[in-house]
């Protein structure tokens, strides 16, 4: 399979311009520029079927086109590089060792949608890639690829960096429009959604940085070849986040609808340590886990929903048998118990709850209707929170008990591990 | 705009099998409302804007993948809402445990148990055991965020109501949420105190004991007390209030009773936490008589003899001799009857309620209010596109007009403020004019260019480029409202400050439809009622001169006896008189003169030499010191009456507790002399004297205690 | 006649001899049962400090309403039982009181109890007012 987003595998020094620019960088906004009006950029988006790669898989180019055209007023774009979902890591790669790739492709975007300014909202701990960005755009901008007046057309274009203070909250997306603001990041009630009133209430339009990625290739070399990758309604490659238990993790780029077990197996070099596998989350920290008996199930939006959980941000995280459910469970819930943004009380306090649950479990100090209680309460956390993070953070409850389910009974009764870890 | 609003489209919707048609864009919470359908809310309020936080009020709505919350989602065409389904009820269920489960439970020591949001949600939708078992979080409980705001940070359930309010309502922003998740908390910034003028508001608004007033603070229970419907007694807007009395025995706190035209549900610090005075240990409670040079306690009779008695005799040497002073923090009833006992048993017409020199100004200002020229009202700052202060700090002297003036700036008025320093609310004006004091009227004729711009720079010191602003948006603007002090109008430059306001009337009405609004600003409480009631030099009430033949007609076919028409002195020439030993007798009523920070002393000269002063008040001033007769009277909280705000609005207060020692109202007292002098009145309640109000004062003609019910009622003319 | 007289004498004088049911009472005191009802008593916790910690629901829930609680802030240097309150007054009528033990079931922190008191006798109706002084346990140690 040919690396699309990470052609920095196969050529050295991608990151610099000068050899981006050889190997066809900056071709497509060229010629965006030149033969393409802004309604037909997203017109050819539209039609390659993009979707995001955020995690909700909404299609990309019906999200530009529900920017207001013909109106007087700014509009924005906003990068998400807030990448902060458990089991995450493929954004970092694409920044720092193929930074024009992403500026190309929100040239692309502004360009669309017509914006004249774009923000890069980086996660404050990626220090190291804020500044490679920075570095990209003044490049990019003496280069005239950004700036006034952007190859000699008349779109001008200024991106900004700005990093965020470290809040797995300002990745959700209204969220991350408050933190650029200024102001503490709270998700924001929609309606109005953020193509109407978004950043400073302006028209705006929030991308994934792998989405955006993607666009130069669309653009370069057409929807059809792109629809072509992939399946029928996922269409493209999604880089894959492989940790946890095998032997060899890392990102991988391949087609969507790529099993599990080829890319757990054939790529990421099988279960660590030689043994089973126990569990794998296909999408980052946030969906259901799935099992051995899923390993099968295709990783594309439609097939893995239907498997019952979701694709997501394809961070997939492996646990092999040696793993106690139970306490991962309860990593995964601290983590969203200190991520909890506090605005509405089903995270605030359901994480807190759930926890407090877990590590009564952990510690051996469960009583019996425990795991009853815990489905309860994270059943009253899911869809009744304000954002998606309070139903995030039932996911992996819910489905932790309900695929090991003897083994959260084993912590009640035997007051101990069933995995031997104590 | 009311008229605009008529075009808009209605839609129609179910919710629990019934419909319910209402306007475009009203949330399901308030079409539920309309059906008697209630669903509880928590980080919802009528006065906020919605944010859909707390999840209390989420309702399940056909077709939609999750549950929205009611508060914050508009109702659609053909919606189907559910909100008594078992599915919503395990969801309230979830949500009110959720709340709980950081709440301490402590309510048996709270002071909101028994009348808070979260324990009847919880009684009523909440589930029956705790399954919470782990440890809550802790708080060093409570915080003191101002002298007068404490924070029970664990009781709180992050509602932010009141945060919101320092954001949307006072403007001030003091109050902010900091930290994340279940670890955060509301506070001040770093080393400041919440010391907002209106944050007792954020203690009603708290749906849990959260935010205590440390003056309320454990001092009764919901079930121990009652609440009488009164008005605020400490400034003119009169904001209503519920007086809350504990066993009948003591006020121990006001609480806001929302009247739309007054207050918008909003109380100022200062009348909020000023709620102590009547319990004082410090209160007269049994009249005094000066005995062998020290006032000692007698018996009601006997000090009511030596008043009248007293009376009678300077009355006899001649009605020049005699004064009464009436009081701004009295009822129109008791300085109706003050003024009433001078006029008939006493034949004097020396009546005010201030000692001040006013210059003047009084008979151009009671003579602007006999023809009506004041009509502006606190609420037409809701549709005013331009507002003009003139001379007054409205954030002190009526605070909760500052509340209504920013919500105005709010929705786009313009504020043109003219003060002689830059206080609060000028930086929140469009235009701020600091003036030299003394060059208002030139001031006005700038604005109303009808001298220029470069002239009354002159005068003002004010730069011309910034009245120059002023003519062209008084032109442009529909309706103009003035506010303008009353101490200004009182003045010595009355007469022109008045007649250049009408000159300003005339240049900002003077296209079709345009109007320009007047209305005086006065901070004492009844200032407005006092001289209604005629206690204004020269003038019986409802602002009728003496000696016009008509109205001595009307008044003696009421009070049966002709009213005095003999010569009348101000306060001021009281006082004058009385330091010259020319005073006979005088009746202080509700009035502390000597305790003024500047010229107590020269007072209290004065009046040591009147020949009998009597002082009928609360407590025992220093001018109640030097009378020798002191007849204690009723607090506002002990009282039936009426009071008349700065925008004529008259209003009554009630009693909220039972009459603390051998108290009586004024009215009581002033008819028991009057009995004694040999009148004939037979007040047998305070309702019997506003009706012999309404028959003398055209104003208050139209008015009676049933009318002016619990909103109160603006007087008019003619 | 007679024969009635003897009759009437011998019912008096077999109850001679029985045993009395009467008791020399203040000298002798009746034994109560254990869980009788009588007089109320507020407790302490074992640290000395005052288990009332005024919140008037006793008052509330008194059928005779003859409750009176006035409650404070406890403060630095003066603290009477834990957490921020406490009965500053704290006073019961017990002419009104019917002895239903109410207050002992509303009470949140068993602060007052019913025990089996029953010398409730004075001369002076005010007496019968009684306050925190007479109605709470003594401090341990004196």
């Amino acid at each position: 399979m040919e690396n699309i987003l990470f052609k920095h595998l196969d050529i050295a020094d991608l990151e610099k311009l000068d050899v981006y620019v050889a190997n066809g960088g900056y071709a497509a906004l060229g010629k965006a520029l030149k033969e393409l009006a802004p309604a037909e950029v997203t017109g050819l988006v539209t039609r390659s079927g993009l979707r995001g790669r955020g995690g909700a898989g909404f299609s990309t180019g019906k999200k530009w086109s529900f920017i207001p055209k013909d109106v007087d007023t700014p509009k924005y774009l906003t990068c998400n590089a807030d990448e902060s979902e458990p089991g995450t890591f493929k954004d970092r790669e694409l920044m720092v060792r193929n930074p024009h790739q992403l500026l190309e492709g929100i040239a692309l975007c502004c360009y669309a949608i017509g914006a004249a300014k774009s923000f890069i909202y980086i996660r404050g701990e990626y220090a190291h890639q804020a500044r490679v960005m920075e570095k990209a755009i003044e490049e990019a901008k003496e280069a005239g690829y950004l700036g006034r007046n952007i190859m000699g057309s008349d779109f001008s274009l200024k991106v900004v960096v700005h990093r965020g203070a470290g809040a797995y909250i300002c990745g959700e997306e209204t969220a991350l429009l408050d933190s650029l603001e200024g102001k503490k990041g709270w998700p924001r009630f929609r309606p109005p959604f953020p193509a109407i009133a978004g950043l400073y209430a302006k028209p705006t339009v929030i991308n994934n940085v792998e989405t955006l990625c993607n666009v130069p290739h669309i653009i370069s070399r057409g929807p059809e070849w792109f629809a072509s990758i992939g399946t029928e309604k996922s269409t493209g490659t999604k880089v894959f986040s492989v940790s946890g238990h095998v032997n060899k993790p890392g990102n991988y780029e391949l087609p969507m609808g790529v099993t599990a077990r080829e890319l757990l197996f054939e790529h990421a070099g099988g279960i660590w340590g030689g043994r089973r596998l126990k569990a794998f989350i296909p999408g980052g920290a946030s969906v259901p886990m799935l099992t051995e008996s899923d390993l099968d199930v295709r990783l594309d939006f439609e097939s893995v929903m239907a498997a019952g959980s979701m694709l997501g941000s394809g961070g997939v995280i492996v646990m092999n048998e040696d793993a106690c459910i139970v306490w991962a469970t309860l990593n995964l819930s601290k983590f969203y118990n200190h991520e909890s943004c506090g605005k509405c009380a089903p995270c605030r306090e359901g994480t807190y709850f759930i926890v407090q649950i877990l590590k009564a479990l952990e510690d051996g100090h469960g009583l019996p209707g425990d795991v009853e209680k815990l489905r309860d309460v994270a059943t009253n956390i899911d869809g009744r929170s304000f954002c998606a993070l309070g139903d995030a953070a039932a996911q992996p409850v819910k489905s932790s008990i309900d695929r090991f389910h003897e083994e959260y009974e084993y912590h009640i009764a035997h007051r101990g591990c069933m995995v031997g870890r104590s | 705009m009311i008229g605009e609003e008529s075009g808009e489209t209605q839609v129609t919707l179910t919710i629990d099998d019934r419909q319910v048609t209402v306007p475009n864009g009203t949330l399901i919470l308030k079409a539920a409302e309309q059906l008697g359908i209630e669903i509880p809310v928590f980080c919802y309020h009528d006065k906020l804007k919605s944010i859909g936080a707390c999840r209390m009020c989420i309702v399940d709505v056909e077709g939609l993948p999750k549950p929205v919350p009611s508060c914050a989602t508009e109702v659609k065409e053909g919606m189907v809402v559910r909100t008594r389904t078992p599915e919503v009820a395990k969801m309230w269920e979830g949500v009110l445990e959720f709340l709980l489960v950081n709440h301490p439970l402590d309510c048996p020591v709270c002071d909101r148990g028994g009348e808070c949001p979260l324990q009847d949600n919880t009684f009523k939708y909440g589930p029956r055991d705790s399954r919470f078992t782990g440890e809550k979080r802790h708080f060093a409980k409570p915080v003191p965020l101002s002298a007068l705001v404490l924070l029970d940070r664990e009781r709180c359930i992050m509602c932010t109501r009141c945060v919101r309010f320092c954001q949307e309502i006072s403007g001030d922003e003091q109050l902010k949420i900091w930290d994340r998740g279940h670890g955060e908390y509301i506070d001040t910034f770093p080393g400041q105190t919440f010391d907002s003028n209106f944050s007792g508001n954020t203690i009603e608004l708290c749906p849990v004991g959260a935010l205590l007033s440390s003056v309320f603070r454990f001092r009764a229970r919901p079930w121990e007390m009652k609440g009488a419907a009164s008005i605020c007694p400490h400034c003119g807007v009169g904001c209503n209030i519920r007086v809350d009395a504990r066993n009948n025995r003591e006020v121990v706190r006001f609480l806001s009773r929302e009247n739309a035209e007054v207050d918008d549900g909003w109380l100022c610090d200062r009348g909020r936490f000023d709620s102590d005075f009547p319990n004082s240990g410090a209160r007269l409670t049994k009249p005094l008589a000066r005995k062998n040079g020290e006032l000692t306690p007698v018996e009601w009779d006997e000090a009511l003899d030596l008043v009248a008695e007293g009376l009678r005799r300077a009355a006899e040497a001649g009605p020049d001799q005699v004064g009464g002073l009436g009081s701004p923090w009295r009822t129109n009833e008791e300085n109706y009857l003050l003024q009433k006992l001078f006029r008939t048993a006493l034949g004097s017409n020396s009546l005010d309620f201030t000692f001040d020199g006013r210059g003047g100004g009084s008979d151009a200002i009671a003579e602007a209010f006999r023809e009506g020229f004041f009509d502006g009202s606190i609420s037409d700052t809701t549709t005013a596109n331009v507002i003009f202060v003139l001379g007054s700090d409205i954030s002190i002297d009526l605070p909760v007009v500052d509340l209504w003036l920013k919500k105005a700036v709010g929705r786009g008025a313009k504020l043109i403020y003219a003060y002689p320093t830059a206080v609060e609310l000028a930086q929140h004006s469009q235009l701020f004019l600091p003036y030299a004091p003394g060059s208002e009227v030139e001031l006005i004729e700038g604005l109303a260019a009808s001298i220029s711009a470069e002239e009354a720079a002159a005068h003002t010191g004010v730069p011309a480029e910034l009245i120059a602003k002023a003519p062209q948006a008084l032109m442009d603007a529909r309706q103009t409202l003035v506010f303008v002090s009353g101490r200004l109008l009182e003045d010595e430059i009355g007469h022109r400050l008045l007649d250049a306001l009408r000159r300003l009337r005339r240049a900002a009405a003077s296209g079709e439809g345009q109007e320009m609004l007047v209305c005086a600003v006065f901070p004492d409480t009844n200032t407005q009622g006092a001289m209604d009631m005629g206690l204004l030099p020269g003038r019986y009430p409802g602002y009728r001169r003496i000696g016009d033949e008509l109205a001595m007609q009307t008044i003696e076919r009421t009070w049966l006896t002709q009213p005095a028409s003999a010569p009348p002195m101000s306060g001021e020439q009281m006082l004058a008189a009385a330091a010259e030993g020319r005073m006979q007798a005088m009746y202080i009523m509700g009035l502390d003169p000597v305790s003024r920070p500047v010229g107590g002393e020269e007072i209290a000269e004065a009046l040591s030499k009147v020949g009998f002063l009597v002082v009928a008040d609360t407590f025992l001033t220093k001018t109640a010191e030097l009378a020798h007769v002191v007849l204690p009277s009723c607090t506002f909280a002990e009282k039936d009456g009426t009071l008349t705000n700065t925008e004529r609005r008259v209003q009554r207060i009630r009693p909220a507790m039972r009459i603390a020692g051998e108290c009586r109202p004024d009215w009581v007292i002033l008819s028991e002399i009057a009995r004694r002098l040999g009148m004939e009145w037979s007040y047998g309640k305070a309702e019997d004297v506003f009706e012999e109000i309404a028959r003398v004062t055209p104003q208050y003609a139209w008015l009676d205690y049933e009318s002016i019910g619990e909103k109160g009622l603006q007087w008019r003319t003619g | 006649m007679i024969r009635e007289l003897i009759k009437g004498l011998g019912v008096t004088i077999k109850h001679v001899f029985r045993p009395r049911v009467t008791v020399q009472y203040p000298e002798v005191k009746r034994e109560m049962p254990p869980r009788a009802r009588w007089r109320h008593v507020l407790l302490r916790h074992e640290d000395g400090l005052e288990r009332c910690i005024g919140c008037s629901l006793c008052a509330a829930n008194c059928p005779a309403r003859c409750i009176y609680v006035e409650a404070a802030e406890n403060r630095e240097g003066a603290r009477y039982s834990p957490g921020e309150r406490y009965a500053k007054i704290y006073e019961i009528n017990m002419i009104r009181c019917i002895f239903c033990g109410y207050c002992q079931d509303a009470c949140p922190v068993e602060a007052i109890i019913l025990r089996p008191i029953y010398d409730i006798s004075d001369d002076d109706r005010e007496d019968f007012i009684y306050g925190k002084d007479r109605l709470i346990v003594p401090y341990p140690g004196g």
